[in-house]
């Protein structure tokens, strides 16, 4: 099962490498990983994409806890949490694409970041679903490279 | 204010933290320490190893005999990364060792300097936690910290790593009174709710059957365990990091592991309720089928996916503390039944000192020691478990690396015991494979004069691999030695020897 995994640590060095190690150590893989400052300084949040087996994450979560320089671990179920990434791509159309990218790009809510004479570059953010229909139908109109921030989430606010 | 050097500070610290023995080898990085150590050797007890596993292991041995923290010192590449087997030994039992190494200067870290390496990543996964000392003014509360995390909760090794500009730049000394770290909880408190199901359960059950494990071990909750046994009248077994735990109750029928012996599989089978308190029982025996109630200060041994259990996440010590102020309770268990059990453990102890040599000696040796006598053996695999043929008395008396298996543990940890316990005598019981894994530390029993029984058990003399003579190594260290032979007089020489101050050597051939 898909886990979307949110830690807030402290800011310091080697923090990060701790907690990859724990995956490692397992062989799991992680999907997606952001990590950056949060309104603390001191703090950063971790967000961590990975899937398996429910009892191997759970040993993965208590760990974590277990670790001194980590201070929360959520396991957020998609529900309960909002969740985005961004993704910047680069498209070389021919002529005859040229309006159509401006338009699907306008369809999904892209904004255009960077033109050049022979490409556009492209700022999406959205659910993973989202980017990944956005990449499929840019593919053909010459698609020619993307890169993506990986998940980060937020808590949503209870009822 | 007065300014003091880096390895100034980190005696003066670990005198301030109450540390007053400390096992280590010099070396390039940490040299400053070893230059101001003479000023601070009236407060500070130097002993110098000959290896820093074995350094790691007196650390080990030191603290498992007597509860306080362990502490080594060493230099940086080869020295930390001999010591990694050490801490992981430490690590797999939970013991509290503070392991400091030296490091290439700040400015150089990451560059392949001489004798580099990255101890903190090397030892990530095998310490509670690691930390990199980056300045002079912050050494005394990395110390402080690092002995705390170490010593609280769920105990284990932690890593220091002081480069050494570190060490020779100057700071005031300024130690935090009282130590929190906001994202680390240094005791889980009992939840009523847990405590609650754990009871309703306990009540419930009509045979409950009580597995202690070395979470469960304290001074004084060992003696509150005894009178639970008493109060309930219900059986109690240890795993082997807890063995001695129940000397003293009449309850106690033994060990359980993994080949369990057949009285431990009788209990098991008749109980409807096992209580694992401070055990990491899966990884021990195969339970499956039984209701089992766990208390365990780590979660990560707590199984929560698996239905029908009962989670207790509390420090096992305050668990039987609570246990103890409970009502009396009776349950099905009756005092033939045990009595029956009881003949059944000591006939089958007796049957297996006639058929395994290695028992017999085993049970022979302990007869002849007192009660209260440190044994320090290895664990390895063609003497599983032959601690149970020791006479232990307290949890603190068997010294043995569990988790990690390591060969050649007992030896130095016996060294480190006998200076955490003078009053006691400390024997260590080798085979002579796992012997020779850390035999030069021999002379550093002799350089410091401490009284203590090697025993090694050499049965490869007829051997493809023969190995040294014992007898002869141990003379050239100038440790007094004998060669007999495993037989009716074996108990008389070892007799002999026991009255001889200092370090003696008994090799028996089997």
């Amino acid at each position: 099962m898909r886990h979307v995994i949110s830690i807030l640590v402290d800011n310091e060095p080697g923090v990060l490498a701790r907690i990859a190690g724990l995956f490692t150590a397992r062989g799991f893989n992680i999907e997606s990983l952001c990590v950056a400052e949060t309104e603390k300084q001191s703090l950063s949040r971790l967000t961590l994409v990975t899937s398996g087996d429910d009892w191997i994450i759970e040993q993965i979560i208590k760990r974590f806890e277990n670790m001194i320089n980590v201070i929360k671990v959520d396991d957020f179920k998609e529900s309960q949490s909002l969740q985005r990434e961004l993704l910047i791509a680069r498209v070389n159309p021919t002529s005859k694409t040229r309006s159509e990218v401006l338009r699907v790009a306008d369809i999904f809510r892209a904004n255009v970041v960077d033109v050049g004479s022979k490409s556009y570059a492209l700022e999406i953010t959205g659910s993973k679903d989202k980017l990944e229909a956005f990449v499929e139908i840019l593919r053909p109109l010459g698609l020619k490279e993307i890169n993506r921030t990986g998940l980060i989430s937020l808590k949503r606010e209870k009822n | 204010m007065k300014k003091f050097l880096g390895a100034e500070l980190f005696f003066e610290s670990l005198y301030k933290l109450g540390i007053k023995t400390i096992f280590g080898l010099p070396g390039g990085y940490v040299l400053k320490i070893y230059d101001v150590m003479p000023s601070y050797a009236k407060k500070i007890k130097h002993i110098l190893t000959r290896h820093e596993q074995a350094a790691t292991h007196m650390a080990d041995g030191f603290s498992r005999a007597s509860g306080l923290p362990g502490i080594i010192l060493c230099t940086s590449g080869p020295a930390a990364t001999n010591t990694i087997t050490g801490i992981s030994t430490a690590y797999m039992d939970s013991i509290p060792v503070l392991v400091f190494t030296g490091q290439v200067p700040t400015p150089f870290l990451g560059s392949d300097a001489f004798q580099e390496a990255d101890h903190i990543g090397i030892t990530r996964t095998c310490t509670k936690h690691n930390t990199l000392v980056r300045k002079t003014i912050d050494l005394p509360k990395a110390i402080a910290e690092a002995l705390y995390i170490s010593n609280t909760g769920r105990k284990g090794p932690v890593l220091v790593d002081m480069p050494k500009d570190v060490l020779i730049g100057e700071s005031s000394f300024k130690m935090p009174k009282s130590i929190k770290i906001k994202s680390y909880e240094d005791s889980v408190n009992l939840q009523k709710k847990e405590y609650d199901n754990f009871l309703a359960a306990f009540k419930k059950s009509n045979r409950p059957l009580f597995i202690f494990g070395r979470g469960a071990c304290s001074e004084k909750s060992q003696k509150q365990i005894t009178k639970i046994l008493n109060k309930y009248k219900v059986p109690g077994l240890t795993s082997i990091m807890a063995l001695g735990l129940l000397h003293d109750s009449k309850y106690n029928f033994g060990l359980i592991d993994e080949n369990c012996s057949k009285i431990s599989k009788d209990i098991l089978k008749k109980s409807d309720l096992v209580i694992s308190v401070g055990c990491d029982l899966p990884k021990i025996v195969n339970l499956k089928n039984k209701k089992i109630i766990n208390v365990n200060i780590d979660k990560v041994d707590l199984d929560s996916t698996k239905e029908g259990n009962i989670n207790v996440h509390t420090d096992s010590c305050e668990f039987i503390n609570k246990l103890d102020d409970e009502q009396k309770l009776s349950f099905l268990w009756k005092e033939d039944e045990f009595k029956k059990f009881h003949d059944n453990h000591i006939s089958e102890l007796n049957k297996e000192i006639k058929l395994n040599i290695k028992a017999k000696i085993f049970s022979e040796i302990s007869n002849l020691f007192p009660k209260d006598t440190v044994f320090c053996s290895d664990f390895s695999y063609e003497e599983v478990n032959l601690q149970r043929f020791l006479n232990i008395s307290d949890y603190r008396n068997n010294l043995i690396s569990g988790g990690n298996g390591t060969p050649g543990y007992g030896f130095p940890a016996a060294i480190g015991a006998t200076f955490s316990r003078p009053k006691s005598k400390v024997v260590s019981i080798s085979s002579g494979k796992n012997f020779q894994f850390n035999m030069q530390e021999m002379i550093v029993a002799v350089e410091q004069k401490i009284n203590l029984t090697i025993i090694v058990l050499n049965d490869s003399i007829n051997n493809k691999y023969p190995g040294p003579n014992y007898k002869t190594l141990a003379e050239s260290f100038n440790v007094r030695s004998t060669r007999v032979k495993a037989s009716v007089s074996m108990g008389n020489t070892i007799k002999k020897f026991m009255g001889y101050k200092g370090v003696t050597l008994i090799e028996i051939l089997i």
